[in-house]
C-alpha cells in the first residue's frame, strides 16, 4: 500500500463551499493556492449580487454587442452550447423568472425539503421555454465579444461552477492527482489514475447514499434541497426553474448526480435529469449517476458509455 | 363641578362593566391565538425532527470526511493511503 500527501484547501466560494485537493510534490501547495485565488477571482467577476461585477455590466449594457474577457466569452459559449444540448432544459436567461421567484439575493437559509414537498403543487416534468432567448445569444470567440438583444441577462449558475472546475483542472493536468469541488461540481483528475472516493450527500438529512470510485471524471449534484424558500404568496421555492413556466420545478425529483468527461457536461446531465422528471431521468445520465425522488427513495443509474 | 345625576351614574356602571367584558374576551381571544400558534410551531418543528429521525439520521450520526477546520479558508496537508475522499451535494 502507498501512501499519497495531498494539499487539501478549502474555502468559502459561490456563495458556497470549494475544495481544491492537489497530490504530488512541492509544487502541490502552490498550484492548489493558485486554484484558489483564480476561483476567488471569478467569483468576483461572475457573481450577479454585486453592480460591479463582469456579468451584472454585461447584463446591464445597453448595446446590442459587448466587448467581454476571455473567459466571459468562453461561459456565453458554454450556456448557449448548454441550452442547445438539452433541449432548452439548461437556460442561462431566466434571471429575470429566478428573481421574480424571490432569488434577488445570495441565500443561505433553506426551507426544510419535506416541507417545501408538502406545499409544493402535482408534480410535472419541465420543459423548454416557448421563447427559447437564448438562441438571441451567440459569442465572437475571436474577437471576445458577447451579441445579444439588449435587456436579455444571463445567470452564471451551475454552468459557471461546472466549467470553473473544468478550467481549474486544465491548469492542474501535469499533477498525479487532484479534485476540484466548485460548489457541488467536480472534476478529478491526474497523472496516477487512481481512483478517489466521491460520496453523494442525501438532499434530506445529508448522509452519504452512494460511494463512487472514480479517477478522471466530472460529477455534478442538481437538487432543490438547498436555495429554497416560500414566496410572497407561501409558495415553496428554489432555484431551478421550469423554463416553460418560469416556476420552479416540482418534477417528482429532488435530487440528481451525474458522472460525465468533464465537470460542465456533469452540470448539464445533473440538471437536465431533474428537470426531465423520474420518467427520463435516467436517460441524461448515460454515464450513470443517481437519482433522489420527492419519498426519498434513491436508484443508481448504471453507465451506457464509458468514460474517455 | 357638577354632579352627575343617578342614572348617569347606573349607565356608567353598565358601560364599566361592559368595558371589563369585552377587555376579557379580547384577552381570551389572544390567548387562544397564542396557544394555536405555539401548538402549530411545536408540530411543524416535531414533523421535521421526526421526519429526519425516520430518513435514519441525524447530524450527530451522519459520517463527516471532513479532515480541516470550516474557517472561511483553511489548507491542510494530508498523508492517506488513498486519495482524499470528496463529497458531492447540491450547492
Amino acid at each position: 500500500m502507498t501512501t499519497q500527501v495531498e494539499i487539501v484547501r478549502r474555502f468559502r466560494c459561490f456563495g458556497s463551499d470549494c475544495t481544491v485537493i492537489v497530490a504530488g510534490d512541492d509544487s502541490a501547495a502552490r498550484a492548489a493556492e493558485d486554484a484558489e485565488m483564480q476561483l476567488l477571482a471569478w467569483h468576483r467577476r461572475f457573481t450577479r449580487f454585486t453592480t460591479t461585477s463582469e456579468l451584472s455590466q454585461l447584463n446591464a449594457d445597453p448595446r446590442p454587442a459587448v466587448s467581454v474577457s476571455p473567459v466571459m466569452a468562453r461561459f456565453v459559449q458554454a450556456a448557449v452550447d448548454s441550452a442547445r444540448e438539452t433541449g432548452g432544459l439548461v437556460d442561462a436567461t431566466l434571471l429575470g423568472a429566478l428573481e421574480d421567484a424571490g432569488y434577488r439575493r445570495d441565500l443561505q437559509g433553506s426551507l426544510p425539503l419535506s416541507i417545501a414537498l408538502g406545499l409544493a403543487p402535482a408534480r410535472r416534468p419541465a420543459g423548454p421555454a416557448a421563447l427559447a432567448r437564448w438562441a438571441d445569444v451567440s459569442v465572437d470567440a475571436m474577437a471576445n465579444t458577447v451579441s445579444r438583444p439588449p435587456g436579455l441577462r444571463l445567470d452564471s449558475g451551475g454552468v459557471a461552477k461546472g466549467l470553473f472546475a473544468d478550467m481549474i483542472s486544465e491548469r492542474l493536468d501535469g499533477h498525479e492527482s487532484y479534485a476540484i469541488e466548485c460548489a457541488g461540481d467536480l472534476r478529478l483528475g491526474g497523472t496516477d489514475g487512481h481512483d478517489r472516493r466521491v460520496d453523494v450527500s442525501s438532499p434530506f438529512d445529508g448522509s452519504t447514499l452512494h460511494a463512487f470510485e472514480l479517477a478522471r471524471a466530472g460529477v455534478a449534484t442538481s437538487g432543490i434541497g438547498r436555495r429554497s424558500w416560500l414566496d410572497e404568496n407561501a409558495r415553496p421555492a428554489h432555484h431551478l426553474l421550469d423554463p416553460s413556466t418560469g416556476r420552479p420545478a416540482f418534477t417528482g425529483v429532488v435530487q440528481a448526480t451525474a458522472i460525465a468527461p468533464t465537470a460542465l457536461e456533469a452540470e448539464l446531465r445533473a440538471k437536465a435529469a431533474l428537470l426531465s422528471g423520474p420518467g427520463a431521468a435516467s436517460d441524461c445520465l448515460a454515464y450513470g449517476g443517481l437519482v433522489v425522488l420527492d419519498d426519498g427513495s434513491h436508484h443508481l443509474v448504471a453507465s451506457r458509455k464509458d468514460l474517455p | 363641578m357638577n354632579t352627575p345625576p343617578a342614572n348617569n351614574s347606573g349607565d356608567a356602571r353598565t358601560l364599566g362593566r361592559q368595558r371589563l367584558a369585552e377587555r376579557r374576551r379580547r384577552l381570551n381571544r389572544i390567548r387562544v391565538r397564542i396557544a394555536t400558534v405555539a401548538a402549530s410551531l411545536f408540530i411543524a418543528a416535531f414533523s421535521v425532527i421526526y421526519v429526519q429521525g425516520s430518513l435514519g439520521s441525524t447530524g450527530a450520526t451522519t459520517p463527516s470526511t471532513t479532515t480541516t477546520s470550516n474557517s472561511a479558508s483553511s489548507s491542510a496537508t494530508q498523508v492517506n493511503n488513498s486519495p482524499t475522499p470528496v463529497t458531492t451535494s447540491q450547492s
